[in-house]
């Protein structure tokens, strides 16, 4: 009888420790609208698979915590010379990879020559196109040349695709095996990704800015936002993104913690310039006339998103919001209908025209499309309202052949990002195939000087031609960035792009 | 039956040949192509033409398709959105998916056999009417919504299951705690048309003359109902959870979406949507097997039940 | 009873007249629905003229299969929904409190209110009158799926039937061969390569279930192949042509008309389906799946948004299954779902 009572109270014990050990483990479960496709940061496109690798791999420069300035992170110092062509980095030192592979200046050279490479066909390739030449002189010195000044240079560098990977053990692996099984040097290492079920990531114990609290991070891919929002609500996730407003209101309700930044993603729509009639300013202009914007933008994007007028986000140099704001269209159906019988009687818009506006699948661009629908439709024109999927639409888009769509961009707080893709005539993301010989020499300017009071000159007068004055775009909205928590999770905080960092010089993720 | 068994799996040629040309067809039909939809928002023409010769979507059509043949045979398909082997990825998947239908075939048949048996026997009851009402409503509300609905009750409200994702195998007390909500939200289509066969088909047999000579006879109601009336009215039930099956495959990808849920359809609907060819093509294919095998042993149970079938 | 009904669509057709001429919707409504009252009148007429020359002792098959369906309860009220739903969907442009796409952005997402009795959606819209619309394009798709299905499941059941042998080893096989593709991902498949559009959408959902309609078909023509009146005519030279259509399609007509009766509601719930994944009827054309769908999005804010899309569909779905339940418990006992 004894014996079994000390059987048992032994048992109780060590199951008890297990229990307390295990609970002492600390995980933290985030939601993420999509699944990456990529881990490799010569791969990734889209802030999923920059969100998560953020976490596994480091920049040489970071943008994590002021998005504004560049900071210090794997390069400790860096000097740009005069003309702005040479950057040369000195690189902190007994820095390790995931794998125990020491970092050096050859695993810098290594992953921007492979993100340069066309092999690889890397989304970020366009971003190092001025590098001439990468040196390294010794083993904690990298030396870039560029062929022209480049001013958003060093966002290129802290972006999360330009994480550094460890030579020997990509050419080990090869690109593609990397991509599903990445090595890094961040807080995080990788341990397992179950597709479409979660990706699994583990503390790394030797980081060099500081041992994370969180001992494993779980991110899951959940489509559906409601699906998302329930999972908080159940307490079975700890973090959520991109929750629908009305999900997010109910749960500040239900005590959970929700956070939100102005941030840097953009909803616009947009005309074709070379396609009859929306090639007619006096079109587009009517169009703005016609959409009650000023109360359809709170009514789609609630608390989400503040109705944008300009490319280019309030705070990034060059913003010019009040002359923008001022010369913005406003609702006026009397206006509108007098463009529209202008136009008619001039032959350019045919009677009973019919077109199509075309809108990725999320929810919000699908509501602009269709407002944008049933508001012409009180002027005749019946306008049909497409979604297809990405892969669909945008081989259409660059290819010009939509004539009104609803999208959206995001980028880093720099207004080269923000402009020159969009407009440039030979770029692929300019939809619109919208060309001005003045625009396009204020952007390619823009992008080759560094002192702010000249760039920021060049981008207002570019937004104020292409925007005021063509009215190529309408730009509807800036998202916030939204992150609901537990009460449990401290120290997590929303960025502007989007991201989710958990360890940072600044901060430290914690789960109580 | 060997024979029979064995003429039936040389069927698979031809339907492999035809499930794998059409799918081809539609996939080359289909605007857009997988490079653009892998490199996403940023790529360059250099790019995207560069990706294009790697998959080999620069080949002729019917070289494409051989290919694609060649390297599902020999087990070599490559996704390109997962850049890992079709089949591997796919057999990962199949787990959670088979085993989310097997619970939904299990509840319904826990369920729904003994509610039609008592309606049957219980004709035009209380209990007759509000159990065929209630199959009625089953059927007739989308999966998807029965599926949001029972998260918003058992996980949100009620706090006792866990709300959507995959726990683990079905046998482990965390993966069938998160596995009840989506196979009952799943389970319900099938609960319907079987409870309402089962009662037919019970008073089908109910009321022909050897059951009511057994009942002269003075065997019990209840053996007579379970032994000779069930074992009859079975072969019709096998037949129709048999049909359905093909339907819960349908359902299952509406449910995987809702509960976040990593199996075998989303995963072939996201392939379709990223325009990952290979993967569409071995997915497809490979569900197509599995729709014949599952048929099959359908057809064998059912000449079990019923010797009178002889396999021609 | 039906005279009544003429009476009333008479009525109707009195009321609505002053508005037909508001736009092309309003005016094919008008020419359907008195299209409709004519062929009621003809009905009616018919009707009486055979109760005059016929004796009372005698009935035909339909005679029987009308009392029998009578006395089914739950068959009647399905089939007063259906008719009533049929109501809604033809006269929907007349009876609209709302024009069901015009956005009211001082009124988003009601609850029910006098003004807007069933609430409005997140953007503004009625949703009474976008679930009125809603029903008329269920239907309108749901009919016309299900009559295309109809029709390639009988042909290819029909010719595997009558001639039997290699066409009918061709036809079956193929047809288990498409069964084996699972139905939503083929669908999603073509969607992205058709297109979305309604007829695409129509197409594709009548590829759906042509295995069943076709294997029960089959069977049928079986079996009349052999009667002796086939025989018969075969033996006068008839064409196979002339005998298919003359004498075995009028002998399925009973199992068409119940297999596509019951079709109908799982036509619409896969559109339903569909549309939750975002390939149904695009925006911003009403539709019960999307309603449906978008409405589980504001369950917790206005739980009417999802109500009133999920009634409709429980009632259209529900009205059409009870019927076709009743028409083959009077009809054919050989049909099971």
């Amino acid at each position: 009888m004894r014996k079994i009572a000390i059987i048992l109270a032994t048992l109780l014990l060590t199951t008890t420790i297990l229990v307390n050990g295990a609970a002492a483990e600390k995980i933290l479960r985030i939601g993420i609208a999509k699944e990456p496709a990529s881990l490799n940061p010569v791969f990734i496109h889209g802030v999923y698979g920059e969100s998560v690798a953020g976490n596994i791999f480091d920049t040489l420069v970071s943008f994590k915590e002021s998005a504004k300035e560049a900071a210090p992170l794997l390069a400790e110092s860096w000097t740009i010379s005069k003309d702005g062509k040479v950057y040369t980095f000195k690189l902190r030192k007994g820095i390790k990879f995931h794998n125990g592979d020491n970092f050096t200046a050859s695993d810098v050279k290594f992953t921007l020559e492979a993100i340069m490479d066309e092999k690889n066909a890397s989304p970020s390739a366009q971003f190092f196109k001025p590098v001439q030449t990468i040196e390294t002189p010794d083993d904690f010195t990298v030396v870039i040349t560029l062929t022209d000044p480049y001013a958003p240079f060093l966002l290129a560098l802290g972006s999360h695709t330009a994480g550094i990977m460890p030579k020997a053990a990509t050419m080990a692996m090869g690109m593609d095996k990397f991509d599903r099984a990445p090595i890094g040097t961040g807080p995080f290492k990788f341990a397992e990704w179950s597709p479409d079920d979660k990706i699994v990531l583990t503390k790394n114990n030797d980081y060099f800015v500081a041992t994370p609290n969180i001992d494993k991070v779980i991110f899951r891919p959940i489509p559906k936002p409601e699906t998302m929002a329930a999972e908080l609500l159940s307490g079975g996730l700890d973090v959520g993104s991109e929750l629908l407003p009305q999900d997010v209101s109910r749960m500040q309700e239900e005590g959970l913690s929700v956070k939100s930044v102005p941030g840097l993603t953009s909803r616009y729509l947009g005309f074709n310039a070379k396609r009859k009639p929306f090639s007619d300013l006096r079109f587009r202009q009517a169009v703005y006339h016609a959409i009650p914007f000023d109360q359809a933008i709170p009514g789609i994007f609630r608390n989400d998103g503040d109705r944008a007028y300009s490319w280019i986000p309030v705070g990034v140099l060059g913003d010019d919001v009040d002359y923008m704001k001022k010369h913005t269209l406003p609702y006026n159906p009397a206006q509108a209908k007098a463009l529209f019988a202008e136009l008619r009687n001039e032959g350019i818009l045919p009677e009973n025209f019919e077109f199509t506006i075309y809108s990725p699948q999320d929810p919000q661009r699908k509501k602009i499309a269709t407002v944008v629908s049933t508001q012409l439709r009180q002027y005749g024109i019946t306008v049909k309202v497409e979604t297809p999927e990405w892969a669909t639409l945008f081989p259409m888009l660059k290819a010009g052949q939509c004539d009104m769509y609803a999208m959206g961009w995001g980028s880093v707080p720099d207004p080269d990002r923000w402009t020159y893709k969009i407009f440039i005539p030979e770029s692929n993301m300019n939809f619109s195939q919208y060309s001005d010989p003045m625009v396009t020499e204020a952007l390619k300017k823009g992008r080759t000087i560094s002192d702010p009071v000249l760039r920021a000159k060049l981008y207002q007068t570019a937004m104020r031609k292409a925007l005021v004055e063509d009215y190529i775009h309408i730009p509807i909205a800036f998202l916030k960035t939204t992150i609901v928590t537990s009460t449990k999770v401290q120290g997590l905080d929303p960025s502007p792009q989007r991201y989710i960092h958990l360890v940072t010089a600044k901060r430290n993720v914690d789960i109580k | 039956m060997l024979n029979y068994t064995i003429r039936r799996l040389l069927l698979l040629i031809p339907l492999l040949l035809f499930v794998s040309l059409f799918v081809f067809a539609i996939l080359k039909l289909s605007p857009g192509d997988p490079a653009t939809a892998l490199l996403g928002d940023q790529a360059t023409e250099e790019a995207i033409a560069l990706a294009r010769a790697k998959y080999a979507l620069d080949q002729p059509f019917y070289l494409q398709y051989l290919q694609m043949m060649v390297n599902f045979f020999s087990g070599e398909l490559q996704s390109i959105f997962y850049k890992g082997n079709v089949l591997s990825i796919v057999l990962q998947r199949l787990p959670a998916t088979l085993e989310l239908g097997f619970l939904s075939l299990l509840i319904a048949v826990i369920i729904s056999i003994p509610v039609g048996i008592i309606s049957a026997v219980r004709r035009n009851s209380f209990f007759d009417y509000a159990s065929m009402s209630v199959a009625m409503f089953g059927v007739s509300i989308p999966v998807f919504f029965t599926g949001i609905l029972l998260i918003y009750l058992f996980a949100v409200i009620l706090k006792v299951l866990p709300a959507s994702g995959y726990g683990g195998h079905l046998w482990t007390i965390e993966g069938l705690r998160h596995m009840i909500l989506p196979a009952l939200s799943l389970s319900f289509v099938l609960m319907a048309s079987t409870t309402r066969l089962t009662r037919s088909a019970m008073l089908e047999v109910i009321n022909q003359d050897y059951i009511r000579t057994a009942r002269a006879k003075g065997v019990s109601r209840f053996v007579v109902i379970m032994h000779h009336a069930f074992k009859n009215a079975l072969i019709p039930i096998t037949t129709n959870i048999g049909n359905q099956i093909a339907r819960m495959f349908a359902g299952a990808v509406l449910t995987e979406t809702v509960f976040a849920w990593p199996g075998v359809g989303r995963l072939a609907v996201n392939a379709i949507f990223r325009r990952d060819e290979p993967l569409v093509f071995g997915c497809v294919l490979l569900m197509a097997v599995v729709y014949v095998i599952i048929n099959l042993l359908v057809d064998l149970v059912y000449g079990f039940l019923n010797p009178q079938i002889s396999y021609d | 009873m039906l005279r009544i009904v003429f009476l009333v669509n008479l009525f109707l057709l009195l009321l609505f007249a002053g508005q037909i001429t508001t736009n092309a919707d309003t005016l094919i409504s008008y020419s359907i629905f008195a299209v409709i009252t004519l062929i009621l009148a003809a009905i009616i007429l018919t009707l009486r003229r055979r109760n005059k020359t016929k004796e009372r002792g005698i009935r035909t098959g339909w005679d029987l299969m009308w009392n029998k369906l009578r006395r089914n309860k739950s068959a009647m009220a399905g089939m007063w929904v259906v008719c009533g739903l049929c109501y809604v969907a033809i006269l929907a442009p007349f009876i609209v409190p709302f024009d069901p796409y015009i956005m009211d952005w001082g009124a988003l997402s009601l609850g029910p209110e006098s003004h807007h009795w069933l609430g409005t959606d997140e953007m503004g819209r009625d949703t009474l009158s976008r679930a009125i619309y809603a029903t008329r394009i269920a239907m309108g798709i749901g009919l016309m799926a299900v009559t295309l299905n109809s029709l390639i499941g009988t042909s290819l059941g029909l010719l595997a039937g009558y001639y039997g042998g290699n066409t009918d080893n061709f036809i079956m096989r193929l047809l288990e061969f498409w069964n084996s593709i699972p139905f939503i991902l083929m669908a999603i498949a073509l969607m992205a390569a058709l297109g979305s559009g309604l007829f695409n959408l129509i197409l594709v959902v009548s590829l759906t279930g042509i295995l069943e309609f076709a294997r029960i078909i089959r069977g049928d023509s079986q079996l009349l192949r052999q009667a002796d009146y086939v025989n018969a005519a075969k033996v006068m030279g008839i064409p196979d042509r002339q005998i298919l259509k003359r004498h075995i399609l009028p002998n399925c007509l009973a199992p068409i008309i119940i297999m596509a009766t019951l079709r109908i509601g799982e036509t619409i719930l896969t559109i339903a389906g569909l549309s939750f994944l975002g390939l149904g009827i695009q925006a911003p054309m009403p539709s019960l799946g999307s309603m449906l769908a978008n409405g589980q999005q504001f369950l917790y804010e206005n739980i009417t948004m999802s109500i009133v899309p999920g009634t409709v569909i429980l009632l259209i779905v529900l009205s059409f299954n009870l019927f076709g339940d009743g028409l083959r418990d009077a009809l054919d006992s050989r049909i099971t779902q």
